[in-house]
């Protein structure tokens, strides 16, 4: 089962791997994380899921720690060095895009070794 | 200083960092280490420009507590430590035993016990002594060990591809030598870099991170105001972030050269307490820079950099502007 389903108990795996529909539970659950505890500049509020978190300075480096070390709490998904670049974290929607394409990989990690 | 004399300083430390220190490092560390006090000494005389500049910060910090006698006689001697530092560098050939049977490591067992908890362990120092070589012993003697910190000539615009080349093949080739992974360099747009650090913790890594680091324009706003050097300076306390964000314990590491000039003891101290919020905990951390610059002034290559001293809130303004050469202080900072 992909990690981020295990992460969310009682949700729908497939809305939440984004295999129908628009895959909106997981972007709600980053969005809420960063419009919580990253935004400072409240006038950003509501944040939409296309908006740059890089132009709008809402990521910098302690941020984006902050981000991933949520992400592996959250949904037990540890970001590789390789993955830790600017672009992947750039919207909402880009960080979800990856987030389900590491979560993938990982399970099929899982799935071979197990 | 003239153009004529910008240029004899410079050829002058290209020549000493080109053929000078690394012919002297291979010879014994008494005679080594006394050509670069003696160098040191000559560019504290003839080097107008950058002596006035130290002396000026010096005055304008510690001046209260030194006194004019011992502020001339402290700038005399960043000129040696700085010159004795390249020495430094140079001994970190092979496996680093020229350099490491010059210094003694105190403290050793602190970080092996950090180490044991699995979850790395951040070395915090600061622009001080020959810190950047000091970790590169470390991790000579077995330690995984990653470093935070800006190579200026990779970042000034402007600069040219030999200055570029040049600071790479005699300093950042031979400290990447003896790193686990390559410099994480905090700048503009590299958001990456703590969770890079984050990373290196994860691996049970040792990251070093200096936290006198002058912010720049665009970390102005995540400063704290902390005492330091009996004034308020403006310093980021991302240490604490980093260390609370990965649960990695934080010890001081200051290393501080002898009065032979030659032998130096590298003290590493216990966990420093993490908890209360960010800026008592970071003020720990401020406390212990603090104290290792005062027992000893002239380790401190601030001095050498006045811009950082005024960016840092320790100084109204450099006043003396770079007329001079920047090519030496700002290599030996790293």
């Amino acid at each position: 089962m992909p990690l981020l389903s295990r992460c969310c108990p009682g949700h729908d795996a497939n809305r939440v791997t984004g295999k129908r529909g628009a895959g909106t539970e997981l972007e709600a659950v980053i969005n809420d994380f960063i419009s919580r505890e990253l935004v400072q500049d409240r006038a950003l509020l509501p944040l939409g899921n296309t908006t740059s978190l890089l132009d709008t300075g809402v990521l910098d480096s302690l941020s984006l720690l902050r981000l991933v070390v949520f992400i592996q709490e959250r949904f037990g998904i540890v970001v590789d060095d390789v993955d830790l670049v600017p672009e992947n974290f750039d919207t909402v929607n880009v960080i979800c895009a990856c987030l389900r394409s590491w979560d993938g990989k990982a399970s099929g990690r899982a799935g071979g070794h197990g | 200083m003239g153009e004529a004399g910008q240029l004899l300083r410079r050829a002058e430390i290209v020549a000493y960092w080109l053929a000078v220190a690394p012919l002297t490092a291979r010879l014994p560390a008494s005679f080594a280490y006394g050509v670069a006090c003696w160098r040191g000494d000559q560019c504290f005389r003839y080097w107008s420009a950058k002596r006035a500049e130290v002396v000026h910060g010096l005055r304008e910090v510690l001046g209260e507590e030194l006194g004019e006698e011992a502020v001339q006689r402290v700038a005399r001697d960043v000129f040696r430590s700085v010159s004795c530092q390249v020495i430094d560098v140079m001994r970190l050939r092979g496996r680093a035993e020229p350099l490491e049977k010059l210094v003694e490591v105190r403290g050793r067992e602190h970080l092996d016990a950090a180490l044991a908890g699995g979850k790395g362990a951040i070395l915090c120092s600061a622009h001080f002594g020959s810190y950047v070589s000091a970790f590169s012993l470390l991790h000579a003697s077995g330690l995984p060990l990653t470093t935070i910190g800006r190579w200026w000539w990779n970042y000034r615009p402007g600069e040219s591809l030999a200055v570029r080349r040049f600071w790479d093949v005699v300093y950042a080739r031979r400290m990447l030598r003896h790193r686990q992974r390559p410099n994480i360099e905090p700048w503009p747009g590299r958001v990456q870099v703590a969770a890079q650090a984050a990373a290196a913790l994860r691996g049970n890594e040792v990251v070093t991170i200096c936290s006198d680091a002058a912010p720049l324009d665009t970390d102005l706003t995540r400063t704290i105001d902390v005492p330091f050097l009996g004034h308020r300076a403006r310093l980021l306390p991302g240490v604490v972030t980093l260390a609370r964000l990965t649960g990695a314990p934080v010890l001081m590491a200051f290393v501080h050269r002898l009065p032979d000039y030659r032998h130096q003891v590298l003290e590493i101290s216990p966990p420093v307490p993490m908890d209360g919020d960010t800026a008592t905990a970071f003020g720990r951390c401020v406390t212990a820079m603090d104290g290792a610059i005062r027992a000893s002034p002239a380790e401190w290559d601030f001095w050498f950099e006045p811009d950082d001293l005024a960016s840092l809130g320790l100084l109204q303004d450099a006043r003396h502007p770079r007329y001079c050469d920047e090519l030496a202080g700002r290599a030996l900072t790293g």
